[in-house]
């Protein structure tokens, strides 16, 4: 079994999951900043694709060049099989740590804003 | 859709130089998408983003990229560049040997300039060292040794000194233990503080005592050098206490000193021929003229009081010597101390010569980088298709240029490492023909710091002539190369060769001009006329024990007359003689004083002195040695001790101490050695002899006075056997005939006169030669340089030549063409070479001898040689590309 997915990993799966047909760096670096309120810089999302590609769990493909890109192609990236798989993996780890304790992790994030 | 702003150029250099390749078009794609849309807002937010985003990727590439990393990709260019290195092992051969040679010649010189200037004597503390001699206080040159009683005056008088020693050299005869022939040593009488204060110490036994450095010592006390310690007695510990027999005084060996400590460092500072021996100075052989006030032989060595400087040293000397001339006014006439810092001396003849076959290498290194830079550049065009297609697919410049540059490293490093033999073997002649008269030379050697020097050019090499062909291999945007085979940068390449050919030629130029001067004034030197005849003569010298000295000189001289005759009755000699001095020994720095009486003498200047050389010789020296006769005559056995007392002069006395049209001959000369100052004898002037040039061609020689051996003996003398045939062959009988008279006596310093002649100029033959080997190289260097770019215009050019033929131009015009841009480029690199030289030329001046730096005929010779070979490295590419057929050359494209 692989290991387990770092939390920066697991975003860019998720924003992966919700892109669908439309997940290259801009797109994703956005959703993940969107959703987390974190600023992202596109070198870190590059930095983890790559690795999850030599991993085999994202596949890329490269798509047309546009003029707002200065010409420059786009790189799409997909969630292959064994990125599901551990993509599952992880969210039912953690899913499982949280079973039960829902309303009270509610609580602790309302005490700290 | 119109973009309202362009993201910041310099940013986006830096974003695509620092992303990874293969997702540099996306990274940098997605900047710029997300700049365009920031952009919309505000503009110059969107710049500031954006250079935001060029800091985060360094950053990011910084932090991301391991040392591991740069190991492994190092590693990667380190092999791809071997393999790539493998394919062209022509190219690689002529880059190492061109390499090599540079680099070679510089840690060769290197080695010397830092064993001897860098670093100095090997002694401690060397820096305080501080020599002390006699010289004159008007001004005029020269320098002489000290009497010993001065000696102890000084050291008593002076307080900037922590030590003051003396010391003498003396050439005893080491008796054997079975009554054979006794071995000739060289010994340095030494004052007891001499040694410590080198930081010199036994490693065997004990330094010189006090007690034993006195006149009245218990035992006369003696150091072995390592050498023989080890060569005469086996490197027996049981030497110590033993009683050994020094021209049969007997001495005792009190320790050995440490092995490589020879006394050599400088003939300034130490005798400059390895001592065998140290003896106890005030109980040694030195003593008999320790009390003689005019008996100046003495060489003084001091170290300096840590807080004292060369200036108050030289103060109080001048002072204890003001002292001194109040006591002393029939001694000393306008004497004065003169006071040098010992490594300053010691290095002051050579630096010159020294510092010139360093400019020398370095002319050589720059065109051997030139040379690789140019065959790079030529390499680079033929890859620019390989440097374009990996940079499509992906590479990035810098990584391109990093390989191309470690390919330039491993050629650099290949360089060095052959060098590095080029060095050792160099360094092996240059000690061995003594090119450099440097007496320090046998210390120097490749050791870590030439070894660190030699690095670090090959790598400072490597980057000069590796990274601009690199940056040019990798310039143009990959689609234009991979369309147009690059035709559009071919102006640019063929400018920066044809720079570096013409540069290449003019560091020629220079060097081969410096080394054509120096033959020049070899020859010159050469022509000049020593004032004797040294050819067919043998020449070895033979030294009476001390107890000759003074009282049994009639014994010396009986001595000399007998071994004279058994010499004459050997088969084969013309003639022989006996001399104090060679006509080659520049050692004749004895000047003496005297008086001259006669009808016409030529008026003193105001505390002038009459002086001149002095030279006890047997009758028939100046036939045998080639002396001519101007007037008078000759000696003969009739200037007997009882005869009539006479002396020759040369010609240079005449002219100076004679009105001109004056006849020296009848003149009287009053002189008396060290023993006889009481009443100096009165000798007549009978002959005036032609002047021998005994410091060697190129220097001026000086007055010199000729007495017969037997009315002014000494107990050392050197026989001129004049040969008909092999003179070497009488090697044997001359031995054999010494032995007869006394079979414990040896024989020594056997030696050709032309032999000894050569020795004065073998520095200036062997740097002129050094310089030649390099400027040869250079020269070859230059002239492959010329023909590959030669070779490589014409190959740019075969088509239009096609075409040029085939409308009917002739071959013959289409060569002309060619050799004519070649010639441009020979001609601009002659120009600006000969005017190099002619504003360079003036370091050499004091090293030329009858030349002008600036002489004519040698540079119209270096400028015709040079273009010439220039020329004819063109001719060859420029008739080959015309040779080939029209159509095959329209076809190659």
């Amino acid at each position: 079994m692989g290991r387990a997915l770092g939390e920066f990993e697991h975003f860019v799966m998720l924003a992966l999951v919700r892109l669908r047909e439309d997940a290259y760096g801009v797109t994703i670096k956005d959703e993940i900043e969107a959703r987390t309120g974190r600023e992202i810089y596109v070198g870190a999302v590059y930095t983890a694709l790559a690795r999850m590609q030599k991993n085999g769990y994202v596949t890329a493909e490269i798509g047309e060049p546009t003029a707002k890109r200065g010409g420059r192609r786009k790189k799409y990236y997909r969630l292959a099989e064994a990125g599901r798989e551990a993509l599952k993996q992880s969210h039912d780890a953690l899913r499982g740590m949280t079973a039960g304790i829902e309303s009270e992790l509610e609580t602790i994030a309302d005490g700290r804003a | 859709m119109s973009a309202p702003a362009a993201p910041p150029r310099l940013a986006q250099w830096i974003i695509s130089v620092a992303s990874p390749a293969a997702e540099r078009e996306f990274w940098l794609g997605d900047i710029e998408e997300q700049f365009a849309d920031r952009a919309v807002e505000d503009p110059a937010a969107a710049r500031r983003w954006y250079w935001r985003q060029a800091k985060r990727t360094l950053a990011h590439r910084l932090a991301r990229r391991s040392l591991r990393d740069h190991i492994e990709n190092t590693w990667q260019d380190a092999r791809y560049a071997g393999r790539s290195l493998r394919r062209s092992p022509g190219f690689v051969v002529v880059a190492t040997i061109t390499l090599a040679l540079g680099i070679g010649a510089n840690a060769m010189i290197y080695a010397v300039v830092d064993g001897v200037l860098i670093r100095g004597l090997p002694f401690e503390e060397a820096d305080r060292l501080v020599l002390l001699h006699n010289g004159y206080s008007d001004g005029r040159p020269g320098t002489w040794l000290v009497s010993f009683p001065d000696y102890e005056d000084y050291r008593v008088g002076m307080t900037s000194f922590d030590e003051l020693a003396a010391w003498q050299s003396a050439t005893p005869a080491l008796a054997s233990e079975d009554g054979q022939v006794a071995q000739r040593l060289d010994a340095a009488d030494v004052t007891a503080n001499l040694l410590p204060m080198l930081g010199i110490e036994p490693i065997l036994g004990r330094g010189f005592l006090p007690e034993e450095d006195t006149p009245d010592a218990a035992q006369r006390a003696a150091l072995l050098s390592h050498w023989l310690w080890q060569n005469r007695f086996g490197g027996d510990e049981s030497v110590l206490g033993r009683t050994i027999l020094l021209d049969e005084t007997p001495f005792v060996v009190v320790g050995v000193l440490p092995r490589g400590f020879t006394g050599v460092s400088g003939g300034f500072i130490l005798p400059s021929v390895p001592v065998d021996v140290w003896l106890s100075y005030r109980s040694s052989f030195s003593r008999g003229g320790m009390e003689e006030r005019g008996l100046t032989n003495v060489n003084i060595l001091g170290k300096l009081a840590a807080n004292a400087t060369v200036e108050q040293a030289r103060s109080e000397a001048t002072a204890v010597a003001g002292a001194l001339d109040e006591r002393f006014p029939e001694l000393r006439n306008a004497i004065t101390p003169k006071l040098h810092v010992a490594e300053e001396k010691a290095v002051a003849d050579v630096r010159q010569s020294l510092l010139l076959s360093f400019g020398a290498v370095s002319l050589l290194l720059l065109i051997a980088c030139t040379n690789v830079a140019n065959l790079l550049i030529g390499r680079a065009s033929g890859r620019r298709r390989e440097m374009a297609l990996r940079t499509a697919l992906g590479a990035g410049r810098l990584r391109l240029v990093r390989q191309l540059v470690v390919e330039s490293l491993i050629l650099a490093g290949l360089g060095a490492a052959a060098g590095a033999a080029i060095a050792t073997a160099g360094l092996e002649l240059l000690v061995t023909s003594r090119a450099l008269n440097i007496a320090q030379i046998d210390t120097v050697a490749i050791d870590g710091r030439v070894f660190a020097f030699l690095v670090a050019l090959a790598i400072a090499a490597g980057l000069a002539f590796g990274a601009g062909p690199a940056l040019f291999a990798t310039s143009a945007s990959p689609s234009a190369t991979l369309r147009s085979e690059g035709r559009a940068v071919a102006g640019r390449r063929s400018l920066a060769r044809r720079g570096l050919v013409v540069a290449q030629l003019a560091l020629a130029v220079v060097l081969l001009i410096g080394a054509g001067l120096l033959l020049r004034s070899l020859e010159e030197v050469l022509r000049v006329d020593p004032g004797f005849r040294p050819e067919g003569v043998l020449t070895a010298s033979v030294q009476l024990p001390m107890d000759f000295v003074s009282a049994e000189w009639p014994r010396a001289v009986e001595f000399f007359e007998q071994y004279e005759e058994r010499i004459r009755g050997l088969p084969g000699v013309t003639s022989v003689a006996s001399a104090y001095q060679l006509p080659t020994d520049s050692g004749w720095n004895n000047a003496f004083e005297f008086d001259l009486t006669a009808t016409r003498p030529r008026e003193l200047a105001a505390g002038e002195i009459y002086s001149a050389r002095f030279n006890p010789v047997t009758p028939g020296y100046f036939e045998t040695a080639g002396v001519r006769l101007v007037r008078g005559r000759t000696f003969t056995a009739d200037d007997s001790a009882e005869g009539a007392r006479v002396v020759i002069v040369n010609e240079r006395f005449v002219e100076r101490y004679f009105e001109p049209g004056t006849d020296p001959l009848g003149a009287r000369l009053n002189y008396g050695s060290w023993w006889q100052r009481e009443s100096p004898p009165e000798y007549e002037i009978v002959g005036v002899v032609a002047d021998v040039r005994f410091s060697g061609r190129a220097l001026e020689t000086y007055r010199a006075t000729y007495f017969p051996h037997a009315q002014q003996p000494v107990r050392e003398l050197k026989v001129l056997v004049a040969v008909e045939g092999n003179p070497l062959n009488l090697v044997r009988p001359l031995r054999a005939a010494l032995e007869e008279i006394d079979p414990t006596l040896p024989l020594d310093n056997i030696s050709l006169l032309t032999d000894e002649l050569a020795a004065h100029e073998a520095a200036r033959r062997s740097l002129a030669v050094m310089l030649i080997i390099f400027a040869v190289t250079a020269v070859t260097l230059a002239a492959i340089g010329v023909y590959g770019v030669m070779a490589f215009l014409v190959s740019q050019r075969t088509r239009e030549m096609g075409i040029r033929v085939a409308l009917g131009a002739r071959r013959e015009d289409v060569r002309t063409m060619v050799l004519l841009s070649g010639l441009r480029l020979v001609l601009l690199g002659l120009v600006v070479g000969l005017a190099g030289a002619y504003f360079v030329g003036g370091v050499l001046d004091s090293l030329l001898f009858g030349v002008d730096s600036a002489d004519l005929a040698t540079f119209v010779t270096v400028a015709a040689f040079l273009g010439i070979v220039a020329l004819v490295a063109s001719w060859i590419p420029a008739r080959r590309a015309t040779s080939v057929d029209p159509m095959t050359a329209l076809r190659a494209e």
